[in-house]
């Protein structure tokens, strides 16, 4: 186990910039998501710290070593892939030896290993067949034993879980997060899901166009957003991004009109959490108009209901099923303390 | 169903035109000396199966003829396999300068007639002192001397994922592991198709031997076929029924390897 530290890592395919100066650190045995959209640079940060990609500049350290000269294999790190790379013509338990006879392990040892990792994930009966014979599960459970069995300082999981059906997506998701209390390697994991960040890890990284949006818990990231961006990726549903102009103490946006962050005239974006809109009757803090539903969506649960608000449109996420209709006007009302403030040119929270 | 009829009427009078020759080749190859081309019901009507034990005598010294060209082709085929896919996987895999250009070169290698190529070639081979050895057939095929094969092996290896090679290299292997371990097990489909090719190439190679060969020991089958052709005393029906037993394993190998014969000629087109 090891700490892993990345500073000021710059990376570019030609003129363009995939990385642009990013530092991070991760402490030994912390879990850390790697999370946003595709072609933000995180899967290309992923391979700067296996060593599949090297870096224009900066440095990279796993506990006390710099590693960013070192082949891929001098690392001590191990990686699972979103396809799963196991090697088609091995059987299971070839695959999951591979990594053991290429460092010369003895036969015995090599065979006790394979037999508890093996165990452990659940592929005792699969050892002799090979991945073309497995389901997508199955695969994924094999990639994993094979990170495994070598013992490394530090796990890469590049989208290990997109690959499979919502169900399994979730056994696995758990299945991972029990091996980490188990094992309590220091793991570096990339997704574009931001539902599978928030309940994975232990921090996460937002990452947009090479850059870190923000790096928190969870749960704080959830509700202090540091900016636009990520106020917009994390959350589903997404929130509430109203552009409109600050002047005079009020901020206005279609019908709604509230009091601004600030008196000085200003481009913001106003943040609110579909959650945080309620059809209840109003209280003294809260904001609250009325407005015309436009779409519903009856989710069982839940019901998704948007709202015309100007030129905008206003969603909200109301308990069961909330029996509106499209055509209806319902007066809404959202806690003064749940807005989020955005500068518009900058995209950085205002408090 | 009428253009399904069509289609195996048509098919059925190609099968018998490129069947008759080898008909031919048998029904003569059976016929009492003499008599073959004259007469073509005799060898169906008279067979003489001892043609074929007297053919092989008149070669003289089959077993070595046999075995010479076994050696031969066995050997083209390794040095093909293993040179041809080495290439390949360093122009599919290994980043280094230079290496489009390089593989541009390969390819244009092959606008080259082998016959435009023969007598520099010649001249390296004998500065080598190799002439009338095994050498300038063999050689050139260990040192990847099949552009197309090269071709073909880099395509395959592009088409297998990159993370193959990513998790091996992360697992501990080098390039050479790699190749050996991943690439080349999976690379099996090719390997036999280049094999194939490499042994109906080499079997029926006349045009190098003949360049090369000089002393009776050093002879290769067709070359002994194609000295019944010179000596005048040497019958048609002789020279066929030896014809038919150098012709054999091919048949046998084709039909064997039937079905990756086919997908090799599907490849060979397609990627052309």
């Amino acid at each position: 186990m090891a700490a892993l530290e990345l500073c000021n890592v710059t990376v570019s395919f030609g003129e363009h910039a995939v990385l642009r100066d990013v530092s991070l650190s991760v402490a030994d045995g912390e879990f850390v998501v790697l999370v946003g959209p595709s072609g933000c640079g995180k899967s290309t940060l992923l391979r700067v710290v296996a060593g599949l990609v090297r870096p224009a500049s900066g440095e990279v350290r796993i506990g006390d070593r710099r590693v960013d000269a070192l082949e891929p294999a001098e690392r001590d790190l191990a990686m699972v892939f979103q396809n799963y790379a196991l090697y088609p013509h091995k059987t299971v338990a070839q695959n999951l030896a591979f990594p053991l006879e290429l460092r010369r392990v003895p036969r015995a040892e090599l065979e006790r290993r394979v037999r508890e990792t093996a165990e452990s994930l659940g592929l005792a009966d699969l050892l002799e067949r090979k991945p073309g014979a497995l389901s997508g599960g199955q695969m994924q459970r094999v990639a994993l034993g094979r990170a495994l069995i070598r013992d490394p300082k530090l796990f890469l999981f590049d989208e290990p879980l997109s690959n499979l059906d919502a169900k399994l997506r979730h056994e696995m998701r758990a299945e991972i997060a029990r091996l980490h209390q188990r094992t309590r390697v220091t793991s570096l994991y990339v997704t574009h899901d931001q539902s599978e960040a928030l309940t994975l890890g232990g921090r996460i990284a937002v990452l947009d166009r090479g850059r870190f949006e923000q790096i928190g818990a969870p749960l704080d990231v959830f509700a202090r957003p540091a900016t636009r961006f990520v106020a917009g990726f994390i959350g589903s549903p997404a929130m509430n991004l109203l552009p409109g102009v600050a002047r005079g103490g009020r901020f206005e946006v279609g019908e709604l009109s509230l009091a601004a962050p600030t008196d000085a005239t200003r481009e913001l974006v106003l943040g609110v959490r579909p959650h945080e809109v309620a059809l209840d009757a109003a209280r003294a803090r809260d904001v609250s108009l009325e407005l015309e539903v436009t779409f519903v969506e009856a989710l069982g649960t839940q019901t998704l209901v948007s709202f015309r608000l100007g030129e905008h449109e206003l969603r909200a996420s109301l308990d069961g099923d909330a029996r509106v209709r499209v055509g209806e006007r319902k007066r809404i009302s959202i806690s003064r303390s749940s807005l989020h403030w955005f500068d518009q040119g900058t995209g950085l929270r205002l408090d | 169903m009428s253009a399904r009829l069509f289609n195996r009427i048509a098919l059925a009078i190609a099968a018998v035109l490129f069947a008759l020759p080898f008909a031919f080749l048998l029904v003569v190859s059976l016929a009492p000396e003499g008599r073959g081309l004259a007469d073509l019901s005799a060898g169906l009507v008279e067979p003489h199966p001892e043609n074929y034990r007297l053919a092989l005598e008149k070669m003289g010294g089959f077993g070595r003829l046999f075995a010479n060209t076994l050696f031969v082709t066995v050997a083209s085929i390794v040095g093909q396999c293993l040179t041809c896919s080495l290439a390949g996987y360093a122009f599919a895999r290994i980043p280094f300068r230079g290496r489009d250009a390089l593989f541009a070169c390969v390819l244009a290698t092959m606008m080259l007639p082998e016959q435009v190529t023969a007598i520099p070639r010649f001249l390296l081979f004998r500065e080598a002192g190799l002439v009338d050895t095994f050498g300038p057939l063999i050689l050139p095929t260990v040192l990847g001397g099949a552009p197309f094969f090269v071709f073909l092996f880099r395509q395959y290896f592009l088409s297998l994922p990159i993370e193959l090679d990513e998790a091996a290299r992360l697992d501990g292997a080098g390039h050479l592991r790699i190749y050996w371990s991943i690439a080349l097990p999976l690379a099996r489909p090719m390997l036999a198709t280049v094999a194939i090719f490499t042994f109906l190439g080499a079997w029926n190679d006349f045009w190098t031997p003949l360049i090369y060969l000089f002393s009776d020991e050093n002879r290769t089958l067709t070359l002994a076929l194609a000295g019944f052709q010179r000596s005048f005393n040497v019958a048609v029906e002789f020279m066929l029924a030896a014809s038919a037993v150098v012709l054999a394993p091919c048949v046998l190998v084709y039909f064997v390897a039937q079905k990756v014969f086919l997908r090799g000629v599907r490849v060979a087109a397609s990627k052309h």
